[in-house]
């Protein structure tokens, strides 16, 4: 474990309205790694993230980074040690590159206007997203994965320590959700810890340094994706057996059953 | 001539001139009409004479007394009414993420109307009271109609049914108040419908000013927070901007916006509604996103504009008698904005 500042979650209580969804949750991402968060719908994924990310005040139990507790620091401060990707976002009406500039608010002055800086990060985060050719186009008119791609620009432009992503992927084509898992895994590789929610455990397990799974509002394990521990773990939270080291083989998996599916097969066993 | 009628369109269409651009002829419009809103109507002065009184120069006593009790406080209350109505649609259509936002929708102008009456019932010998009492008539309508949508889910339809139903409330006090005492208003249609016939030397507008100030103010300051607010709530609130307290300020910016215009020129619609509309077709493109601030500015210009010429023309028509105003921009609103809804491709921003 290195000497950088780190996220930890002790006794966590939070939930909407009188229904709780987390419950006593203990949770301490790596810093500098990539965590996946991954449980079956309903797990408390989207709800842990929303937690970290300082919009919703825990009900119970402790958040801190580097020492300081998450929830006591002014708004803007919290925004600069913390960036979340929400699982849905409006398509705004405005160029690319207004809104990967909006990334920057946190950091501005009074006045905001941009500085030499922040125009140097926003550059920084168009290069790394490859979101260059595009910067002058309508949000609007970008297909999703380039949005996707626009919105993690924001997002990195906003230059945080802790990078909190509910879904990446979700309602993009496989090529499209190949660029964005490239792009978080070259976060992870310039230093940034990254939290991601992912439902699909193939990408989980292949991208990932750390998994978190989730069940019913708790952390049910926390540790390397090619451990035996993992493998009993999914095999609780989701009902499906995994081989510890080999992930294609849930890939393999699902495609045997629907191929028994068209064929009017029995389904297999969910043992790979 | 089809091809001057092209390139007219085209200001309204894809690749759009950038704000600074387009506010320099918007603005030089307005005050072209400021102008001719001085030395047009039933009585004609000559330029020279508006000239003369401009610079301070000698001019016959009786177009010195036309412009100065008459011309020039109903050429700017003019103005100011119709720079505060569209900046305050375009805060509340920003603020609210909802293009059917306005003023007169959301029952901001009805709440202003009805504290209006109620301060010249209970004190009808004090006109400020009744100028400063249209902003807490058109606050308490504002957060009402936010509470309320809030509670019954705030789509964009619930905030217009719920300003429509606030509105609709607001007017039938108002006509129950009149109805029994008539003598409270000067001209109780005028007041309705909106108009400036009844302006007569500065005092309404240096009444309203205060109001328009802080509105106009606080529309700048909260400019650049809108544009992060156009991200969604979760996103504006995850990069520290306090969301909620934002829009709340920006409605009710908008409700001191339409209150001030409500106390100088009565209930005047659709102005706080097109013409925001109209200036955010001429700016967005393709390369030059529609930032609130160019919005605010080229609304205000537009809206002054839009305002005095309905007035030219609601004046001078008919002259000597003159109609109001309301009536010649619900007649250009209305089909106006009949045409945003059913403009296709182009109503993009009301989808």
């Amino acid at each position: 474990m290195s000497g950088r500042a780190a996220m930890r979650i002790a006794g966590l209580e939070a939930g909407y309205g009188r229904e709780a969804v987390l419950r006593g949750v203990d949770f301490s991402p790596e810093p500098g790694a990539l965590t996946v968060l991954a449980g079956a719908n309903g797990s408390g994924k989207s709800t842990l993230l929303r937690v970290m990310a300082g919009l919703l005040p825990p009900r119970a139990g402790t958040v801190s980074f580097g020492g300081q507790a998450l929830y006591a620091l002014p708004r803007r401060a919290r925004a600069r040690i913390v960036g979340y990707f929400p699982q849905t976002r409006p398509v705004p009406d405005m160029t690319a590159r207004t809104l990967i500039a909006h990334g920057r608010y946190p950091r501005l002055r009074f006045a905001g206007a941009l500085t030499a800086r922040d125009r140097a990060q926003i550059a920084h985060a168009a290069a790394v997203t490859r979101t260059e050719e595009f910067l002058d186009e309508n949000v609007i008119e970008l297909s999703g994965g380039q949005r996707q791609r626009v919105y993690l620009a924001m997002l990195l432009a906003q230059d945080t320590e802790l990078l909190l992503l509910d879904e990446p992927t979700a309602f993009l084509d496989i090529r499209a959700q190949m660029d964005v898992l490239e792009i978080v895994a070259d976060l992870r590789r310039a230093g940034k810890t990254v939290v991601t929610a992912l439902h699909d455990l193939q990408q989980a397990f292949s991208f990932a340094d750390r998994v978190a799974l989730l069940e019913e509002g708790s952390v049910l394990f926390e540790g390397p994706p090619d451990s035996p521990a993992a493998a009993a773990g999914v095999l609780r939270a989701l009902g499906v057996s995994i081989r510890p080291g080999d992930p294609g083989a849930l890939f393999r998996y699902t495609l045997a059953r629907a191929e028994a599916g068209a064929a009017g097969e029995e389904t297999p066993q969910a043992e790979c | 001539m089809k091809r001057s009628a092209k390139s007219c369109i085209r200001i309204f269409s894809a690749d759009a001139a950038p704000a600074p651009l387009l506010a320099a002829p918007v603005a030089a419009l307005m005050a072209g009409l400021m102008l001719c809103s001085l030395f047009v109507g039933a009585v004609r002065i000559p330029p020279a004479e508006v000239l003369a009184w401009v610079t301070g120069g000698a001019l016959p006593a009786r177009s010195r007394l036309l412009l100065s009790v008459l011309r020039w406080p109903r050429t700017l209350a003019c103005a100011l009414c119709g720079a505060a109505l569209a900046v305050s649609g375009a805060l509340l259509q920003n603020a609210l993420g909802n293009p059917l936002a306005g003023p007169s929708t959301i029952g901001v102008n009805a709440g202003a109307g009805l504290w209006f009456v109620l301060g010249a019932l209970l004190f009808p010998h004090v006109p400020a009271v009744r100028s400063a009492a249209v902003l807490p008539g058109a606050m308490g309508n504002a957060c009402l109609v936010m509470l309320i949508s809030r509670r019954a889910g705030a789509s964009r339809l619930t905030i217009v049914l719920a300003g429509v139903a606030l509105s609709a409330f607001s007017t039938a006090v108002i006509d129950a108040i009149v109805t029994w005492r008539p003598d409270i208003l000067v001209d109780r249609a005028a007041f309705s419908i909106g108009g400036f016939a009844g302006i007569a030397a500065m005092d309404s507008v240096f009444f309203a000013l205060p109001c328009l100030c802080a509105g106009f103010a606080g529309a700048v300051l909260l400019a650049g927070r809108l544009d992060i607010l156009r991200l969604g709530d979760e996103v504006a609130f995850s990069l520290g901007l306090p969301a909620r307290a934002v829009r709340l300020s920006a409605v009710l910016c908008g409700a001191a916006l339409a209150a001030g215009a409500v106390s100088i020129c009565g209930m005047i619609g659709f102005v706080g509604l097109i013409v925001p509309h109209i200036v955010r077709r001429a700016l967005r493109g393709r390369n030059a996103s529609a930032k609130t601030l160019p919005l605010i500015a080229v609304a205000a210009f537009a809206g002054a504009a839009l305002v005095l010429l309905c007035d030219l023309l609601a004046r001078t028509l008919f002259a000597p008698y003159e109609a109001p105003v309301g009536i010649l921009l619900s007649f250009l609103g209305a089909p106006f904005f009949l045409y945003l809804l059913m403009s296709g491709k182009r109503s993009r921003v009301l989808s």
